[in-house]
């Protein structure tokens, strides 16, 4: 998922992509489709594809006004991707989803959130990822799956640096007690 | 480098035994396939449609923007206030150069903080009303007009104009020559600028009355033969207020 970063080829696409540029486009699509869509069939949002997609028109409807390095973009690339998750959880929050009763599907791990989760493959990983808090699971989904540091997670996550070490503290230990050990 | 940290470290470097939970996740995520692309971002992507203006911030170079302006400004404010301490300490002492004094002992009178005005040690005096003791040990407060005006008196009784002018030629009288007397010590030499209308005084005799100031709602209208008389404190009056404005 960790795709490899644009490097030195950053800058010049950029800047390209700021003037209209298709190839810019393409080439930023390319580099951060696949952990953004991993990143968010990991927080379980319903339709993980159709977000990614709405991540990504907002990143190029806005490029113009960005500035910065690729860590920089790749940090606000996800910054979008995690705001449109706390936007489909407030709306779920909101409005509680209805189902006859012969529809409900049978539960799986975790809570109900967690069926999307199915998404990611591994049910050993699903389970594990289920049993954390929603802020813990997205800082593991972006240190891990996003390859974002800490700082860039804090940015990311609109949080402190030291706030998004202490997620990630609770998160291990919630881990460790629910036996995320090597197997 | 997948799950590192600021400074390199791995997001597990403490919790090997949580390597494989790790290692199953980028799996997972990484088996999992590419998001299908949409009729409007595929519209993008092929150049046919431009990119609709997203009204969203962006937050990452803003944010730490901020933070930094937040830092300069906490720093700003660190260095304001220090500067202000040591500049009123400063003042307070007379060192200052005397425009500088005057302009920082008028601004302090508005704030109820009598320092010397540079006008041969004296406080501005603008104000009939107790008045807050400055930060600073050395210069000597100012007591309120109508009131004791004897420093030596540690009373703050009110009593009658009179009788603080009494006081205060009787300490005159008793020769107050300590030369440690706070505010004497203090006086920083070439503070002497009064300006020209101030009627010329005996140096040395003002000297030994220096101590004898205590405040700055005294003014000198005595009689210039007598040291005594010359230097007997009494309030701001009009006139006196007229001439220091000028």
């Amino acid at each position: 998922v960790a795709s490899v970063g644009l490097g030195e080829a950053f800058d010049p696409v950029l800047t390209a992509a700021r003037t209209g540029e298709a190839w810019a486009f393409q080439r930023l699509f390319e580099w951060l489709a696949r952990p953004i869509a991993g990143y968010l069939r990991g927080t379980g949002v319903e339709d993980p594809d159709g977000t990614a997609n709405e991540v990504f028109l907002r990143i190029f409807g806005a490029i113009e006004r960005f500035e910065g390095s690729e860590e920089r973009f790749r940090s606000w690339a996800f910054s979008i991707a995690h705001n449109l998750v706390i936007d489909e959880r407030r709306r779920r929050s909101r409005r509680p989803t209805t189902a006859p009763l012969e529809a409900a599907p049978e539960p799986t791990v975790g809570g109900a959130e967690d069926a999307v989760l199915v998404a990611l493959g591994d049910e050993h990983v699903q389970r594990l990822l289920a049993g954390l808090a929603p802020d813990q699971r997205d800082v593991v989904l972006l240190r891990i799956v996003a390859d974002l540091s800490i700082e860039d997670t804090a940015a990311a996550l609109g949080k402190s640096p030291g706030a998004v070490k202490a997620l990630q503290h609770r998160a291990i230990a919630t881990l460790r007690r629910q036996g995320a050990v090597s197997r | 480098m997948i799950g590192h940290d600021v400074d390199g470290g791995e997001m597990f470097e403490d919790h090997p035994e949580l390597e494989a939970f790790a290692a199953d996740l980028r799996q997972a995520a990484a088996s999992a396939p590419a998001p299908r692309v949409g009729a409007a971002l595929a519209a993008v992507l092929d150049g046919s449609m431009a990119p609709a203006p997203a009204d969203i911030t962006v937050p990452v170079g803003r944010r730490r923007r901020r933070r930094l302006d937040t830092r300069a400004r906490l720093r700003l404010v660190l260095a304001g206030g220090v500067a202000a301490v040591v500049l009123l300490i400063t003042a307070a002492s007379g060192g200052l150069p005397d425009p500088a004094q005057r302009n920082v002992a008028r601004f302090a009178d508005h704030l109820g903080v009598d320092l010397p005005d540079g006008d041969g040690g004296e406080g501005t005096g603008h104000s009939d009303e107790d008045r807050p003791t400055p930060p600073t040990s050395t210069p000597p407060t100012a007591p309120p007009a109508g009131r004791s005006t004897t420093p030596s008196t540690s009373s703050n009784a009110v009593v009658p104009e009179s009788v603080a002018d009494a006081d205060a030629v009787e300490d005159l009288r008793d020769g107050d020559d300590d030369p440690s007397t706070p505010g004497r010590a203090e006086e920083a030499p070439g503070q002497d600028n009064r300006p020209s209308d101030v009627p010329d005084r005996d140096d040395e005799k003002r000297e030994e009355l220096q101590p004898e100031r205590p405040t700055s709602t005294t003014v000198d209208r005595g009689d210039p033969d007598s040291a005594v008389t010359r230097r007997t404190p009494t309030t701001l009056t009009p006139s006196s207020a007229a001439r220091r404005g000028a």
